[in-house]
């Protein structure tokens, strides 16, 4: 019993904080910090989910993680280590990806609130919306160098991550990568994709598709290191020689209209082996790190095969991604990056000096390859300490239910350094959180009962014109002209539910989105509405049921709010339908 | 593993020379507070160089409570010799000692920074930081003997292109361009030309140069409109350039003001504070012979001709730059190595010097602050107060009503101090309910802006914070004062 919490909360509030179920996603250098609060603050009950393994870079603020650990699971070993201290908690640690589908809406649904200790958007985003089909809260928590934020998502109260589009990488027009590179991360990104066209899988969309042809370095014999040499040297000169002089000529193609302009240079791997200059006016002998200096061209050239060689060799080569810790391919990219600045540059004394400062073409070190490519952010301990003790602040508001108190807090290297400011409202247009998504928890067995319910379903709900959505795409259209030709709507109709899965049980959650079309409009979010049913499985269900868990409360409100755009009468039924099915 | 690797992700933010100096600082910390430990918590994950714990007292149940590094085992034992293990255990890289004394010897040793928590110290030799968390409540102390930036890091790093006092040669390269022409060359005129031309009309116009915001950022923009005349909007690209960076045209005096506020003390011997003393006296003897300071390297990118942008980078700034830094360099007489004096010069529109004044001072009598309204405020107050109940009674007040009378009474006392009329009933009432706890979460947030500070300090980067810090966990709202 920890006394100092006594006093300080009211016994409320404190069996709450005992009794809570939390989810932390993330044991980085956020996740260790929220693990050491919550460890200190009286929770006790704690799931923790993690994909990575330990890194040696991880060590500066990771401060759970030993030099041993480096290599094992985070996850894992995070437990152990809060265990070490508090063998008296319940905490449940999971090495695995958030993406898996066995972390359906139902997963979810078993805590209390979620904090979100991610690094990269896609997972948040991800996270984002599984935390709205499952109405849970979520307290999200992101720092880079000295500055910060933590700001909380509760469903329709606060804007979600959905609300605005992505800030994620930025994209850049293809012929710029391929034909007219002008900046270091142009040079970096083809040399990305570059790699992970050469030995990861194949993929429609690299930006490099159908620049190499690739069966003859798949098929090659992976064991004869001088025929992969020659075919390193083959790739290299096709790639840096070849393809260039070929947009010397100025071809009327699209992607070498740029080219005419361009002053191009091809270099061939014999010429490059002789090249021995440095490019780069910076002072390389105060640099101590071999990979933080500028090296002489040729051994760019060198690394390229070297690397091309080492890489195919590597089992599991051709399902690979470029991975800025692993060192082949960082080195294999380095290289690559400063062939295609020398193709676009050349030389570098006679280098406009604008192609040298900033943002313009410039050769590269091994280190700033990584850096560019692997998109690192700066991070200390100290940050993240302030923004994951806050998390737990807001969590403490959202255990004692004080809606109104809730904020988005900055935190800032100079100035007042932690700053509230008020958690911005929902988008009106908003795919996931305006009032015009009502989402639903629905039993069912999925052995005994028929994708025609979920129709009969959005019927009941006097819905005259829609779309069903699942997982893959569009399974049902009531005047879709295409599904219907197709037979798809008949052939869905009558599936049985656990037909939707390719694999046995246990089954995960189906999920279906029903967009209510408006007659003479074309967006749903113009006048209809979005329901969102999602399916659990339960076997000793017999008549699809909606779940008192959804918070009936919350539709309802949602549901109400739609009265603007709709009869009175059809909301009424609406209302009556929605608790008619619950139980 | 290499050791540089490991701090990969805090090179970026401070450089290898600030690295450097962390891992060659010595740290001090007075008391094993959960809020002094995360402190230096904070600041052994990164690689400081020695630490030295000093605490009386001996591990108790509530330290297991709320303090990380205190493991339940270890009930009975020193606290600061539990402490500095279980930090140590964090980096190999660090070293330390430990000593369970009540008053520790500070004289003759040397430290870059004292991390002082459930005491006070009124050392005035050293950087030093003093913490208290009371319930939700936190409070940062900063104080520094000297505190002189260069590397101060602003988040937008002002240019010196002298639009305003063109030098001889850029004078005469503004002079040589006319914006008339075709096309493609007014649209490829920087962006620097344009505003001094600009700058130009509007004296001739209105007899003066813009000064007051509505002369600087309505009539002025609305005369760098006027000069691309009948262009189409596509070629406007450089104009537009020039209004957003319109405050360039004007004459920047920071570094004035800056110049004004340093004082020099005349110390001899080496370190940095020598070497910004020999700066700074170059600094004013280079304004006083060429009205101006010596020109920083840095220049951005701006719309225009290739050959164009090169002729004023290389030809134009950039033999001025080398000329302002070869006499610049003179007047430095040898006594400041060339790396330090370009840093200097880079940095000099953004150099800053903060006089602290010290806890003695703060004590005595505390600056006066016109933020009533600040919850922020009441809260210095009262934890004011509170420490001084506790001076008197060598306990915290509680929620009985003899304690609550008492420290009313002292609250009284203390805003009169302050000036203040007096704070509300409902606040007394809320720390009594504290009773001088700590809680882990709000010593996770101090420690974590306190250590930010702590390598502010150390680096000598960026600039910190002036001088307390007053945290509400209630509100999550902080709140900076001068005091």
């Amino acid at each position: 019993m920890n006394q100092t919490l006594k006093l300080i909360y009211s016994p409320e509030t404190y069996e709450k904080i005992t009794k809570s179920n939390i989810l932390i996603i993330g044991v980085g250098g956020i996740g260790c910090e929220l693990l050491k609060v919550l460890t200190n603050s009286g929770y006790r009950k704690m799931t923790i989910l993690d994909l990575d393994t330990i890194e040696a870079t991880n060590l500066n603020r990771q401060f759970y993680f030993r030099k041993e650990h480096v290599g094992m699971s985070k996850s894992l070993v995070g437990k152990e280590s809060v265990m070490r201290k508090h063998p008296d908690l319940d905490i449940t640690a999971i090495h695995g990806s958030i993406f898996d589908e066995q972390y359906d809406v139902e997963f979810y649904t078993q805590f209390d609130f979620v904090l979100c200790a991610l690094d990269n958007a896609l997972a948040r985003e991800h996270l984002g919306r599984m935390c709205l089909k499952s109405n849970r809260i979520m307290i999200d928590a992101g720092t880079g160098g000295f500055s910060g934020q933590v700001n909380v998502i509760k469903r329709f109260l606060h804007q979600c991550n959905n609300c605005q589009p992505s800030k994620g990488a930025p994209q850049f027009a293809v012929c710029t990568i391929r034909a007219s590179p002008s900046q270091p991360i142009h040079c970096v990104t083809y040399a990305m994709a570059l790699y992970n066209l050469l030995f990861g899988p194949l993929d429609e969309s690299n930006v490099l598709a159908g620049l190499l042809d690739l069966a003859q370095i798949q098929s090659c014999d992976k064991s004869d290191v001088e025929l992969l040499k020659s075919l390193g040297i083959r790739t290299f000169n096709k790639l840096f020689y070849d393809e260039i002089k070929q947009g010397l000529k100025g071809y009327s193609k699209e992607e070498d209209a740029n080219a005419i302009n361009q002053n191009k240079y091809p270099i061939s791997y014999e010429d490059g082996m002789q090249n021995h200059e440095v490019y780069t006016n910076i002072d390389q002998s105060k640099i101590d790190q071999e990979d933080d200096k500028v090296q002489p061209f040729s051994y760019y050239v060198d690394q390229f095969v070297l690397n091309f060689v080492k890489i195919m060799q590597t089992p599991g080569v051709g399902s690979f991604k470029f991975d800025k810790d692993d060192w082949d391919s960082v080195r294999f990219v380095a290289a690559t990056t400063n062939m295609r600045t020398f193709n676009f540059t050349k030389k570098f004394k006679n280098l406009d000096p604008r192609l040298v400062e900033g943002d313009k073409m410039k050769y590269l070190s091994v280190n700033q390859v990584r850096s560019l490519g692997g998109k690192i952010i700066p991070a200390i301990a100290s940050t993240n300490a302030i923004a994951a003790a806050i998390q737990i602040s807001e969590a403490q508001k959202v255990l004692e239910e004080r809606w109104g108190k809730l904020r988005m807090n900055w935190i800032q290297p100079t100035y007042e350094k932690i700053a509230p400011t008020f958690l911005p409202e929902p988008y009106n247009t908003c795919n996931h959180c305006s009032h015009r998504n009502v989402y639903m928890h629905i039993y069912c067995n999925f052995d005994t009962t028929k994708f025609a319910t979920v129709v009969q379903l959005a019927k009941s709900f006097g819905l005259n014109d829609y779309d069903i959505c699942g997982f893959s795409g569009t399974v049902y259209g009531l005047n879709n002209k295409q599904m219907k030709r197709d037979g798809c709507n008949e052939r869905n109709y009558n599936k049985i539910l656990s037909k939707f899965y390719q694999r046995e049980k246990p089954y995960s959650n189906l999920i279906y989105s029903i967009y209510e079309q408006t007659s003479g409009k074309k967006y749903y979010w113009q006048l209809g509405c979005k329901y969102e049913f999602i399916l659990m499985h339960r076997p000793d269900v017999e008549i699809p049921q909606i779940s008192k868990k959804t918070q009936l409360e919350d539709s309802f409100q949602q549901l109400r709010t739609l009265r603007i755009q709709r009869h009175e009468e059809l909301n009424q039924m609406r209302l009556s339908n929605l608790e008619r099915f619950s139980f | 593993m290499s050791s540089n690797d490991k701090y990969d992700r805090q090179v970026r933010i401070w450089g290898r020379h600030g690295q450097e100096k962390l891992q060659n600082s010595r740290v001090l910390l007075l008391g094993c507070d959960p809020v002094g430990v995360e402190t230096l918590k904070n600041l052994v994950l990164p690689g400081i160089g020695y630490v030295v714990i000093i605490d009386n007292k001996l591990v108790t149940d509530q330290d297991v409570e709320n303090n990380f590094f205190i493991p339940y085992d270890t009930i009975g034992q020193s606290r600061a010799k539990v402490v500095l293990e279980n930090l140590l255990e964090m980096n190999i890289d660090v070293k330390g000692e430990w000593h369970q004394i009540d008053n520790f010897n500070i004289d003759g040793q040397q430290f870059d920074l004292i991390i002082a928590n459930e005491k006070q110290c009124l050392e005035t030799k050293f950087n030093l930081i003093e913490l208290q968390t009371y319930g939700f409540l936190g409070r940062v102390r900063l104080y520094s003997p000297s505190c002189q930036i260069i590397e101060t890091k602003p988040m937008n790093p002002k240019y010196d292109l002298r639009i305003f006092n063109p030098f001889q040669e850029l004078k005469e390269y503004f002079d040589s361009i006319e914006i008339e022409g075709d096309v493609d060359y007014v649209a490829h005129i920087p962006y620097i030309v344009i505003l001094y031309k600009a700058l130009q009309k509007y004296h001739k116009e209105k007899g003066k140069y813009p000064s007051t915001f509505q002369e600087k950022h309505k009539d002025f923009m609305q005369v760098i409109k006027s000069l691309c005349g009948q262009l189409e909007f596509q070629y406007q690209g450089n104009f537009y350039e020039a209004i957003e960076n319109i405050d360039q045209a004007f004459d920047n005096d920071n570094w004035k003001n800056c110049l004004e506020q340093i004082e020099i003390e005349q110390n001899d011997g080496e370190g940095y504070k020598y070497k910004f003393s020999t700066l700074i006296s170059a600094l004013r003897q280079f304004v006083l012979i060429h009205g101006a300071p010596p020109l920083g390297k840095a220049f951005p990118d701006m719309k225009c001709f290739t050959q164009t942008y090169v002729h004023l980078k290389n030809n134009i700034y950039g033999i001025k730059v080398e000329k302002d830094f070869q006499i610049f360099k003179d007047l430095c007489q040898n006594k400041v190595d060339d790396e330090t004096i370009r840093l200097f010069i880079e940095n000099i529109q953004e150099l800053k010097t903060i006089n602290f004044r010290s806890i003695q001072q703060e004590l005595d009598q505390p600056n006066q602050v016109d933020d009533y309204e600040n919850d922020c405020y009441i809260w210095y107050i009262l934890l004011r107060s509170v420490n001084e109940y506790y001076r008197i009674n060598t306990k915290w007040p509680s929620q009985n009503q003899d304690d609550i009378q008492q420290l009313k009474e002292i609250v009284e006392i203390q805003c009169k101090l302050v000036g203040v009329d007096n704070v509300p009933q409902s606040y007394i009432q809320e720390i009594c309910r504290y009773e001088g706890s700590k809680l882990h979460m709000i010593a996770s947030v101090l420690g974590g802006m306190a250590s930010q500070e702590a390598v502010k300090l150390i680096t000598n980067q960026f600039v910190p914070i002036n001088n307390t810090l007053i945290y509400d966990g209630l509100k999550s709202e902080a709140s900076i004062f001068e005091f």
